[in-house]
């Protein structure tokens, strides 16, 4: 199995760039649950605009 | 992004599936067009239009002039439309700053504000016109000026692609098979996860701390350490989306972070942190100044500039002056004294790490000035110097 790179950066492989993947979705996931269940909250804006 | 955006890039990273390679270009353009209209329809008008009314044919007219052997001619169209990109830009900043009363209220102004990614088109647009100067690239017609110009991923906030490596990105566009799909979903769900989760973490200790009245010194530089890592967060994983997000699109993006807070000065710093522009700098400051050619005080000064200017760029305030005139003069300082990123096989041991935690200090320090107003930084200065 060969590592995936962009420019020489490489990422992990695909086992554990799942695992990885599939904790971060899941923290995503939960901070969208409680920045929308906060009283003055709602879900964040997801456009990264700086200007 | 809204749900209307996140179909139509829906529909685009499909559609890419099935449109011939020659058509790519074409097919970016038009894409890169709807997509940005369907966000901000004064930004297409901006962007595509300075590109397609101002670059595409300053850039013909170069590559006539260099074509015909006037290099001087070349020389010459390279600088008007380079300034002409920048005037547009200081008119957009200053306008943004200061909101002066002649454009107030105006179209124009309306336009200009409600404009994103100005900013990265004009480094953008300058090597644009500085590649069509010293080199043929045969040009069909404005479409890939146009989605070089507009490409989405890229747009608002880098990282800067170069023109050439565009081309060569539009030459041969990346699958969308099941390998660079993934790749894609990993960065952007990376790139969500350093700018929702961790960014938003971050910023709300660093904004519980500084909401303290009367501020002590471990707290201040708790603060400064927050605020190093809130900009690192946000910023990166901007990166990471704009990266996963040009895969899904068949362009590969440059790489804007490559482990920046292992550097041992601030120079290897700057190498690493924003690394396009600092790329950018080099190719379009640094080498034409004969900074790399005559080095010593001449390279440093030129270096100290470089981030004044840089600072200027964030924006025309006082603050963003006083961050560029740290980062200049910790440059300069650097560049005079001749202190050099340690070799990698000295990278061990207590001097490395010590030199690590002194370059980061010192980068920590000046993202003090990114901080909302002066009065903000007074708080923390006068809590750094509360220990007792």
């Amino acid at each position: 199995m060969s590592k995936a790179t962009n420019q020489g950066r490489s990422h992990p492989r695909p086992r554990l760039r799942l695992f990885i993947w599939s904790v971060m979705a899941a923290a995503i996931f939960w901070t969208l649950i409680y920045q929308a269940g906060k009283k003055d909250g709602g879900v964040p804006d997801f456009v990264y605009v700086n200007f | 992004m809204n749900a209307p955006f996140i179909g139509i890039l829906t529909g685009v990273c499909l559609a890419r599936v099935v449109v011939p390679k020659r058509h790519f270009v074409a097919f970016g353009a038009i894409a890169s067009a709807v997509l940005i209209g369907a966000a901000s329809l004064e930004t297409l008008a901006l962007i595509g239009g300075t590109a397609l009314v101002v670059l595409y044919p300053i850039g013909t007219l170069i590559d006539r002039a260099r074509a015909s052997g006037d290099l001087r001619g070349s020389k010459r169209w390279f600088r008007v439309g380079s300034a002409l990109v920048a005037c547009a830009w200081i008119l957009f900043k200053i306008n943004r700053e200061f909101d002066l009363p002649f454009l107030q209220g105006t179209s124009p102004s309306s336009v200009l504000l409600r404009t994103v990614g100005f900013s990265y088109f004009l480094f953008r647009a300058i090597n644009y016109l500085y590649i069509r100067s010293l080199t043929s690239l045969p040009e069909k017609g404005p479409l890939r000026v146009l989605f070089y110009s507009l490409f989405p991923a890229t747009l608002t906030s880098g990282p800067i692609q170069k023109y050439a490596e565009f081309c060569r990105e539009c030459a041969l566009p990346r699958p969308l098979d099941w390998a660079n799909f993934s790749l894609a979903a990993f960065r952007i769900t990376q790139g969500y996860f350093y700018k929702l989760c961790l960014a938003v973490l971050v910023k709300h200790f660093a904004d519980q701390l500084i909401a303290h009245p009367s501020l002590t010194g471990p707290e201040s530089l708790a603060i400064i350490v927050l605020f190093t890592l809130f900009t690192f967060f946000d910023f990166a994983g901007y990166s990471h989306i704009a990266i996963g997000f040009g895969l899904l699109l068949g362009i590969r993006v440059p790489e804007n972070f490559k482990q920046p807070f292992l550097a041992t000065s601030v120079t290897e710093f700057w190498r690493n942190w924003h690394v396009t522009i600092g790329d950018w700098f080099r190719d379009h400051v640094f080498i034409p100044a004969g900074a790399m050619r005559r080095g010593g005080i001449y390279a440093a000064a030129i270096a100290g500039f470089v981030m004044l200017g840089c600072g200027m760029w964030h924006g025309f305030s006082t603050l963003f002056l006083a961050w560029g005139a740290w980062h200049g003069t910790l440059l300069f300082l650097e560049g005079v004294t001749g202190s050099k990123p340690m070799a990698p096989a000295d990278r061990h041991g207590p001097s490395y790490w010590s030199r690590i935690l002194w370059t980061n200090m010192k980068v920590a320090m000046g993202g003090v000035f990114f901080l909302p107003s002066w009065a903000d930084v007074g708080h923390l200065a006068t809590g750094l110097l509360r220990w007792w």
